[in-house]
């Protein structure tokens, strides 16, 4: 089972969850949204990625909502606050527009973190290129996400160096502004040095070359893959019926 | 027809204080390896740059004189043409990488893609290079990850993976242990053979002797001296210009000097054996 | 001057975007180990933008977002907000507000006000009005005082973006005045910074 998430093309997992992120958005109440996450959560488990997922999910998420509820419910002043102690006050207008929002920030967020853990940028990229985005749109995308650990690595040892030989993280706002300077300014000349031969080298290597782009890797889409996508345009379509005829 | 033509070429880097290259003129006929000597900062890399088109495509300002190649003024041709006629690796084996590649075997064909090559025939000249500069065993490895030596091995392959006809290396065995500079000058010599065109930037003078059929030695943006490997490096006035001679070649010089002889100087250990190896210096 | 898309991403400018993108989450990390209590993170996105334009800024500010959203989503809506910073950010590059000290502070009121315009609504809309960032305290304070919801974002945002946008401005201006006029000269926004007029030949 676990190989059937990560044989999936990377458009028929975008298309999930770009339906689930309308739907959720656009649905009114808040059950479907929240029970969007133990879906996605179950479809983690499916790709072997469930413990990343939940671990991922309340780190980033979990904070926002919980903040979201807390000065919601007990903060913000709606009519039908009810004074209870000191800045204290709780409103039921408060708690059914948190639920709202909420619900809505589970739904999507779950969609797009299990897109982004079952996917990996080879393939999204690959799948990009396939449908004849611009060369230069997916080189970007495929350096970036290649530069930055490579970049955080780096700027370990400058960061490391930097702390023990104490740093100013006391005095003023302006100390600190400037000790910016001495710890990025290494580190960016060198990338900016080195984008010169990059540049030289890719134009060597043909990337400026009118054709279209070629790929040595290969991902197949199969009949599921169309199915899914077809199943997912139709679902789309009812739900804007629904909508819109209410 | 030379394959490679530079006639009275002058050029200066945008905000350059003096001419980066001034009056400079050779030919380099097919299947030759043309060596490019001199100190840092003479101009070698310019010159490689002119040959390419990045001067003046990427670097800006306008270059004086006349680059052909193959009869035809540079200028002319566009970015597809010239990849597929200049191969160019450059001394900085980090910023080779494409960075969009976390394998060797597609980092190799990345030229080819851009190219629009199929599939199968990709991976066929992929395997070729593969074989041709021995990375059997980090052919699957993240190119990121590699060492400098083994990363310069990977860009001469995904350079010469689209077999162009002129090849420009770059000082390929700065970063590279004795064996693999080794392979390196065996890769140049099968280039010879299949009747490429090098040109050649390297400091190592008994490599570039063994090798290559021409020499030119720059001294700050001229052309010093030029000529048959033969001839050039076993002249002692190349020492004059701030280049270097082999040290066999020192070392008969050194010995026709003292006992007052003509003898002819070997260019290398192999030169002088066959000549002298029988009856002994 | 020939301006348009096709120029502005150049080769050397699209393998800025990276770079910008890199260097946001290096300045990040070193907010945080300096204890800033706001968000310095887009110290690369003003750096590309001045040497790279309004369009290169705008991609490199939605790249940054975009790499930061793959591990949390809460991210992705602001991406507008640093497409304006990057977007605006470089058309005051194009203006050539940079080259001196007065341009470059008003620079940093303009990029602010431009990016809590954006960034207010977002996060109204979206989040209803808090994020669970520490600059939610602000907001929150001036909630109880019975400031109004809309009110207390604006103001929040207003601050916050003043705050950091004058820390990213100032230190990626700082660093682009000291990097050599041979790399400068080579960017397409870049000519405004170099410092020695070229020698007549």
């Amino acid at each position: 089972m676990t190989g059937f998430i990560d044989r999936l093309y990377p458009s028929s997992k975008a298309a999930l969850v770009l339906l689930a992120i309308i739907v959720g958005i656009f649905t009114p109440g808040y059950i479907l949204q929240y029970a969007m996450f133990p879906v996605f959560l179950l479809l983690a488990i499916m790709a072997g990625n469930g413990m990343r997922f939940f671990k991922g999910f309340l780190s980033s998420v979990g904070t926002v909502v919980l903040v979201i509820f807390l000065v919601q419910v007990f903060i913000v002043r709606y009519p039908d606050s009810a004074h209870i102690w000191a800045f204290i006050a709780l409103s039921p207008t408060g708690l059914d527009k948190s639920l709202g929002i909420t619900s809505r920030i589970v739904s999507s967020a779950s969609a797009i973190m299990w897109y982004f853990q079952v996917t990996t940028p080879k393939d999204m990229v690959y799948a990009m290129e396939q449908a004849h985005l611009p060369k230069k749109v997916t080189f970007v995308i495929m350096s970036t996400i290649g530069m930055v650990p490579q970049v955080i690595n780096r700027s370990r040892t400058i960061m490391d160096a930097q702390k023990s030989r104490g740093i100013e993280t006391e005095g003023n706002a302006w100390a600190r502004v400037k000790s910016f300077v001495p710890m990025l300014g290494p580190l960016i000349f060198s990338l900016i040095q080195q984008t010169e031969e990059h540049a030289l080298a890719l134009q060597s290597r043909a990337f400026l070359a009118p054709v279209p782009k070629t790929s040595l890797y290969r991902l197949d889409k199969h009949t599921i893959d169309r199915v899914i996508q077809v199943i997912c345009l139709l679902l789309l379509i009812l739900f804007v019926v629904w909508r819109v005829w209410k | 027809m030379s394959v490679i033509s530079l006639e009275h070429v002058g050029y200066r880097y945008p905000l350059g204080r003096e001419d980066a290259v001034h009056d400079v003129s050779f030919q380099v006929e097919q299947g030759q390896v043309c060596a490019l000597l001199g100190a840092n900062g003479s101009g070698k890399t310019t010159i490689c740059n002119l040959i390419r088109g990045f001067i003046p495509r990427f670097y800006r300002g306008e270059p004086t004189g006349q680059v052909q190649l193959a009869g035809r003024p540079v200028e002319q041709y566009d970015d597809a043409e010239l990849t597929e006629t200049v191969g160019y690796s450059f001394q900085n084996p980090f910023t080779q990488m494409s960075g969009v590649k976390d394998n060797v075997r597609e980092e190799i064909a990345y030229a080819l893609e851009n190219l629009g090559v199929e599939r199968e025939a990709m991976a066929a000249r992929v395997d070729a290079m593969i074989d041709l500069l021995h990375l059997d065993d980090i052919a699957d490895a993240n190119p990121l990850e590699l060492s400098g030596g083994q990363r310069q091995r990977v860009a001469i392959a995904a350079v010469l993976v689209t077999d162009p006809p002129i090849v420009v290396l770059d000082e390929p065995t700065s970063q590279l242990d004795p064996q693999s500079t080794e392979d390196v000058f065996n890769i140049i010599a099968l280039l010879k053979r299949q009747g490429k065109t090098v040109i050649l930037v390297e400091h190592k003078i008994d490599l570039v002797a063994r090798y290559s059929d021409l020499v030119i030695l720059m001294e700050g943006g001229r052309v010093a001296m030029s000529g048959p490997a033969r001839r050039v490096l076993t002249d002692p006035q190349v020492l004059d210009h701030g280049g270097q001679l082999p040290e066999v070649t020192r070392f008969f010089l050194e010995r026709n000097k003292k006992l007052g002889l003509n003898d002819p100087v070997p260019l290398s250990v192999e030169d002088a054996i066959k000549r002298y190896g029988r009856k002994g210096a | 001057m020939k301006r348009g898309l096709r120029y502005d991403f150049s080769l050397l400018a699209l393998l800025l975007i990276p770079v910008g993108v890199s260097v946001n989450v290096v300045g990040y990390q070193l907010s945080s180990i300096l204890k800033f209590p706001i968000f310095i993170d887009q110290i690369g996105t003003l750096f590309v933008s001045m040497l790279g334009g309004p369009w290169v800024g705008l991609v490199t500010g939605l790249m940054g977002n975009v790499i930061n959203g793959m591990l949390n989503p809460v991210a992705f809506p602001y991406a507008l907000v640093a497409m304006t910073t990057g977007f605006v950010a470089g058309l005051l590059s194009r203006w050539r507000w940079y080259t001196n000290i007065v341009g470059a502070v008003a620079a940093c009121f303009v990029i602010s006000i431009a990016a809590a315009i954006v960034k207010a609504p977002v996060t109204i809309a979206v989040f209803g009005g808090v994020t669970g960032a520490g600059s939610d305290l602000l907001t929150a304070a001036l909630l109880v005082t019975g400031t109004s919801l809309i009110k207390s974002v604006f103001s929040t945002s207003i601050f916050t973006a003043v705050a950091s946008t004058a820390i990213d401005v100032s230190v990626s201006w700082v660093i682009l005045r000291k990097l050599p006029d041979r790399f400068l000269i080579k960017f397409n926004y870049g000519s405004p910074y170099v410092r020695k007029v070229a020698t007549a030949s």
